[in-house]
């Protein structure tokens, strides 16, 4: 027979072959097997259970190189099914691939959102742990925590130059944060009656809006803090409220089951969209750029009678997300293939494709012109609650209840 | 052991007497002793009555020790939880001190929920099975008059101890009661009963340590395949009620 084994290795493994015969009682035949192997005497004691642990050390490393088969055939899968390499991505086609680049821990709590700072290489996460945390997400370094607020943080936002943060909580305060220098609260805004669910600036950076459990959506001045106005219509509590591109007009979603556009000048809700059948959670304004694929997903004849919009993309608890023409009043498309509630949707920046979060732990890319999920990644080991894509590097952040906050490379 | 089976035997008929002449223990709201100090059953009550008040689950687990172990399993995590629950389980509770609870707070919700999986009596050694099978109609009652129109799933009491004994029996008395009495619409046909308790006891009388630990809690894979049945109710009710 020929040996695989050196000298050495050769007689370590008679002497802990003879050190299991001793050990389990098989005298005789640790006798014979001394005589044969021309090994007199004790075994030393470092051998003393020696076979047993390369036995299950190998079949510790047989798992150990599934679990790493099974990665890298994920990865292949990945690679071949025809993601472009980082070198060839482009803006517009580029979406989030797993596996994750990071996953974050630090917060005590569920994660309740995340929000890109529209400027520099960091994001930042709320969490039930009334805590913002603001990390980079290129090299996955956790940055400050901002304390304050004394119950769950429901919502976040920047303005569009990244020096103002606001948040908002359960605990019936919105919060105005410096985001240049000091970090630190400079003003808190109060009136909602209850939970305030969401707030967002106004795309001039001049006046913050904000949703609550109290059914109202408020406006308040950033330089003064004042609550400047009060729009009343829902029938139940308001989860989002965010405004159009141009400013003119408010979108809000509840629990009523409706999304209502506002006119920001006269208070006045101009419409109420009606399709859902279950708590609206979430709502996005499309990029001019969606208007394309949008018209095709609805069928329209792109010469006479297309679609004009504005586009709002919404998500509920009935599982499923739409897209309506705001101006028209009307649902255009319908995506379905979410197993739980849906709870974040956000526009790819390219236009072609909408990414949402939802309670079946995943994050699903819509290919919105053929209204077909294209990509279904599993996320996290909870409900993911919340995600952003960012408007021009390959990012995408998820925030979910396994506290954690997770940054997708897109290629 | 035959002196605290003796001492359990006369103890119930003390209650039987009693139960004669007074109100049976069961449907009376006890607030739990502190015999350790350290306050955690109202703490805990206190917890869940603010959970009550702040979540928007739609389904809601009231019960005893083997409701709150629950969510420690894979069972949960993997199926039971995806449902959107909350868990009121505290350990060592008795009917009466579930009756407690839920009378002072813990059914408040600003949200109602769709279902309440109501799982307890095990505790009530001291009392016969009519008793407890009294005191859980009365929860039922309570929750009906609470929430409405919401679905109550009753999972069948869990045989216990690794050889037969009265304990075993009362608990399998009590699940014939609940199951001859809600099994027609007509009483109320809200309440769903879901027999978990067969398939426990092996063939040779003895319960496994696989199966229930220290012959009372579910390992995990017990709870897998002990309220698998009470997953898949709450499935089917979920997907009849959105």
């Amino acid at each position: 027979m020929k040996m695989v084994l050196s000298q050495r290795q050769r007689e370590e493994l008679n002497k802990a072959i003879a050190d299991y015969l001793g050990s389990n009682g098989y005298m005789d035949a640790l006798e014979a097997f001394k005589k044969e192997a021309d090994m007199p005497g004790e075994v030393e004691r470092k051998f003393g259970g020696l076979l047993e642990k390369k036995w299950t050390s190998v079949i510790r490393l047989q798992k150990k190189v599934m679990e790493l088969e099974s990665k890298l055939n994920e990865a292949e899968k990945e690679y071949i099914e025809g993601a472009p390499t980082r070198g060839k991505r482009s803006p517009n086609e580029w979406i989030p691939r797993p596996p994750e680049k990071f996953c974050l821990s630090g917060h005590r709590a569920p994660v309740t959102r995340v929000i890109f700072h529209p400027i520099f290489s960091i994001m930042v996460s709320a969490s039930e742990d009334a805590t913002i945390k603001v990390w980079d997400f290129e090299t996955g370094e956790y940055e400050r925590t901002l304390k304050g607020h004394t119950d769950s943080i429901q919502d976040i936002a920047f303005d569009s130059s990244g020096k103002y943060l606001v948040s908002c909580s359960a605990d019936m305060s919105i919060k105005l944060w410096d985001f240049q220098q000091s970090y630190e609260c400079i003003r808190t805004m109060l009136g909602h009656d209850h939970n305030v669910s969401s707030v967002s600036f106004m795309p001039a950076g001049d006046f913050v809006i904000s949703s609550s459990r109290d059914k109202t959506i408020k406006m308040w001045e950033v330089q003064t803090g004042y609550c400047v106005k009060t729009f009343s219509g829902h029938r139940d509590w308001v989860r989002m409220v965010r405004a159009s591109h141009d400013g003119t007009l408010l979108a809000s979603c509840s629990n009523d089951q409706t999304v209502r556009i506002w006119m920001v000048s006269s208070k006045e809700c101009r419409s109420e969209l009606r399709a859902h059948e279950h708590v609206i959670e979430c709502i996005a304004w499309a990029p001019d750029a969606s208007a394309a694929a949008i018209n095709e997903a609805a069928g329209a004849d792109n010469k006479k009678g297309a679609h004009l919009g504005p586009f709002l993309a919404s998500g509920s608890r009935d599982k499923s997300i739409r897209i309506w023409d705001v101006g028209a009043g009307i649902c255009l498309v319908l995506l379905t293939g979410h197993d739980n509630w849906v709870r974040g949707v956000v526009f790819h920046p390219g236009g072609k494709f909408l990414v949402s979060a939802s309670d079946d732990k995943t994050l699903r890319v819509w290919d919105i012109r053929n209204k077909r999920c294209q990509k279904t990644l599993e996320a996290h080991k909870h409900f993911c609650t919340s995600l952003d894509f960012h408007k021009s590097h390959p990012y995408v952040i998820s925030g979910s209840v396994d506290q954690t906050v997770k940054v997708w490379e897109c290629r | 052991m035959t002196g605290t089976q003796n001492g359990a035997q006369t103890m119930v008929s003390e209650f039987q007497g009693m139960s004669l002449k007074s109100a049976n223990i069961c449907t009376v709201p006890q607030r739990k002793h502190d015999i350790f100090g350290d306050n955690r059953w109202e703490t805990m009550h206190e917890r869940y009555v603010s959970e009550a008040r702040n979540s928007e689950a739609d389904v809601v687990f009231v019960g005893d020790s083997i409701v709150q172990q629950l969510q420690l399993t894979t069972l949960w995590n993997e199926k039971i939880n995806p449902l959107h629950c909350l868990n009121f389980g505290i350990g060592g509770d008795r009917v009466e001190n579930v009756l407690w609870r839920l009378l002072n707070g813990e059914l408040e919700f600003a949200c109602t929920p769709k279902v309440v999986v109501l799982f307890v009596g095990t505790n009530n050694t001291d009392c016969t099975a009519q008793q407890v099978y009294e005191g859980i109609c009365h929860l039922i009652d309570v929750i009906s008059t609470k929430l409405g129109d919401v679905k109550i799933v009753l999972p069948t009491l869990l045989p216990r101890g690794q050889h037969p004994s009265a304990n075993r029996e009362r608990n399998m008395l009590v699940n014939e009661l609940c199951m001859n009495n809600f099994d027609s619409v007509s009483v109320n046909p809200n309440v769903h009963v879901v027999p978990i308790h067969e398939d426990i006891v092996q063939g040779d009388g003895t319960i496994s340590h696989h199966l229930m630990h220290d012959y009372l809690h579910l390992t995990d894979e017990g709870y897998s395949k002990v309220f698998g049945p009470v997953y898949e109710k709450l499935a089917a009710l979920m997907s009849n009620t959105i």
